[in-house]
């Protein structure tokens, strides 16, 4: 048995529990379900590495009940990348697109769709999504506000929220090319690095527009800085990102002309 | 007797020509952006049918003969369609998405410039209707090079303007001399099939296309 050191993220207490060595073994990362208990009042998710580091601690929504000690939980397990692209259509993309504008992602409707569509989009923006955060699956299709994207899973479609349209464009290209491959694992992997990439690019344009700049100063700017090779592609889907992320001026700081890429 | 200020003009237009596809090939070993490969192709295309043109001239071979007349349908169709041809196919998608315009405007360009070249050239009479455009003598040989003219004007105006809307945008100065190089080339080529006035045409014309490679050093460099 190994001891690990866990605080809660609600009321921050911190509690020693010991999990087993067979879980820790493992290589990766393992989630273990740690109920409540008289030191706390919530039930948590806990991912430990194979170093037995703490690596995140997650409120579980939903406690199951009668569960006293650690135990091992299997992650969400969605549908291949290939089965959502046939589910949602070209919705995929404009999911994929409202979370890197860090828009709220609500699927409404059909619940099993939606926790389905969870399990696989956090598998591309691994550690970033929260369920009941970033991710809403709720059977009501009310919700609705100006950061927010809503899916009605069952039909399927969009009923409200938009994305960048230079962003879809790009993404889906992405998802193309990632669909080019037959093994469901290598598809989710490229997808993961190419917005996580993107992310980077985007978080990279912000840093270094402060005043009127042409795109091609950006990329070269993006480049020295912190060695990114934006394509005008890329920097376009990144303006769209930081636009949706609701950075002030950015479309007017940045002159983009198609010949950039000449 | 040879003709040497069109000869010589002839000549080192094919020689700046060579050199500025060469450019940008090299701008294309830079970044190997499909673009700067077909601009290299299309000025070899212009250097070799200058090369035909110096033949045709240094062999004395006259324009309105047979075989003339052939030689010089065939300059014009590597030079005019071959090189406009593939310029516009290379730049039109920096202006549009819409993959199928690219398809259209080259299409419209070059079909209308080699369909149009070869019927004044081989199969219209000297005197005909169509040949609206025509100051001087209507021989078929002229006929066919007002039509390319007038084929080449707008379409090196509309290139020559997208580059300078380029430089006024991002302030990149190949941007200025590319599209400087295209809207010169625009301005003059009206004298080309003015036989007494080639040998300033081509003067100029070189001078236009030392600003092209001129462009394309500096687009290598960024």
């Amino acid at each position: 048995m190994t001891s690990i050191r866990i605080q809660c993220p609600v009321c921050q207490k911190v509690k020693v529990k010991e999990i087993s060595d067979e879980i820790t073994n493992k290589s990766g990362i393992s989630s273990v379900l740690v109920p409540a208990d008289n030191e706390c009042d919530h039930s948590l998710v806990v991912f430990v590495d194979s170093e037995q580091r703490v690596r995140r601690v997650q409120q579980l929504d939903y406690a199951p009940t009668g569960a006293s000690g650690v135990v091992e939980v299997k992650s969400i397990s969605g549908m291949t990348l290939r089965g959502l692209r046939r589910v949602l259509g070209p919705l995929l993309t404009s999911m994929i697109s409202a979370l890197l504008e860090r828009k709220k992602l609500v699927l409404c409707n059909d619940v099993e769709v939606g926790i389905s569509a969870f399990g696989s989009l956090n598998r591309i923006f691994t550690d970033d999504l929260e369920l009941g955060k970033d991710i809403i699956v709720v059977e009501s299709c009310s919700v609705e506000g100006a950061d927010t994207y809503v899916v009605d899973t069952q039909v399927p479609q969009r009923l409200s929220g938009k994305v960048g349209s230079n962003l879809s464009e790009l993404v889906e290209r992405y998802l193309d090319e990632a669909l080019d491959i037959v093994d469901n694992e290598a598809s989710i992997i490229m997808m993961r690095q190419k917005t996580h990439n993107l992310d980077k690019a985007a978080e990279a344009v912000e840093a270094v527009v402060s005043k009127k700049m042409s795109s091609r100063e950006v990329m070269k700017k993006v480049k020295s800085s912190f060695r990114i090779n934006l394509s005008l592609d890329e920097l376009r889907a990144a303006m769209d990102i930081l636009d949706g992320r609701g950075v002030v001026n950015i479309k007017e700081l940045i002159t983009v002309s198609g010949l950039d890429d000449f | 007797m040879v003709d040497l200020i069109q000869f010589t003009a002839s000549i080192i237009s094919a020689m700046v020509s060579i050199i500025a596809g060469g450019i940008f090939f090299n701008a294309y070993s830079k970044e190997k952006k499909t673009a700067r490969l077909l601009w290299a192709i299309a000025f070899l295309l212009y250097a070799i049918g200058h090369i035909v043109n110096a033949g045709v001239v240094g062999l004395e071979i006259p324009a309105t003969s047979e075989e003339g007349t052939f030689l010089l349908w065939f300059y014009v169709a590597l030079s005019g369609a071959g090189t406009t041809g593939i310029v516009l196919y290379a730049t039109v998608p920096f202006l549009t998405r819409k993959a199928y315009v690219r398809e259209i405007l080259t299409l419209l360009f070059v079909g209308a410039y080699l369909i149009g070249s070869a019927l004044f050239a081989f199969v219209l009479p000297d005197e005909n209707l169509f040949a609206f455009i025509n100051p001087a003598t209507h021989v078929q040989v002229l006929n066919m090079s007002w039509w390319v003219v007038e084929l080449l004007i707008p379409a090196s105006f509309f290139i020559g303007i997208v580059f300078l809307r380029h430089y006024s945008i991002s302030k990149t100065q190949w941007g200025l001399w590319i599209g400087l190089s295209f809207l010169i080339y625009a301005i003059i080529l009206f004298i080309w099939p003015i036989a007494d006035l080639k040998w300033l045409f081509y003067i100029i014309r070189t001078v236009s296309v030392a600003f092209l490679g001129y462009g394309g050093i500096l687009l290598a460099r960024d």
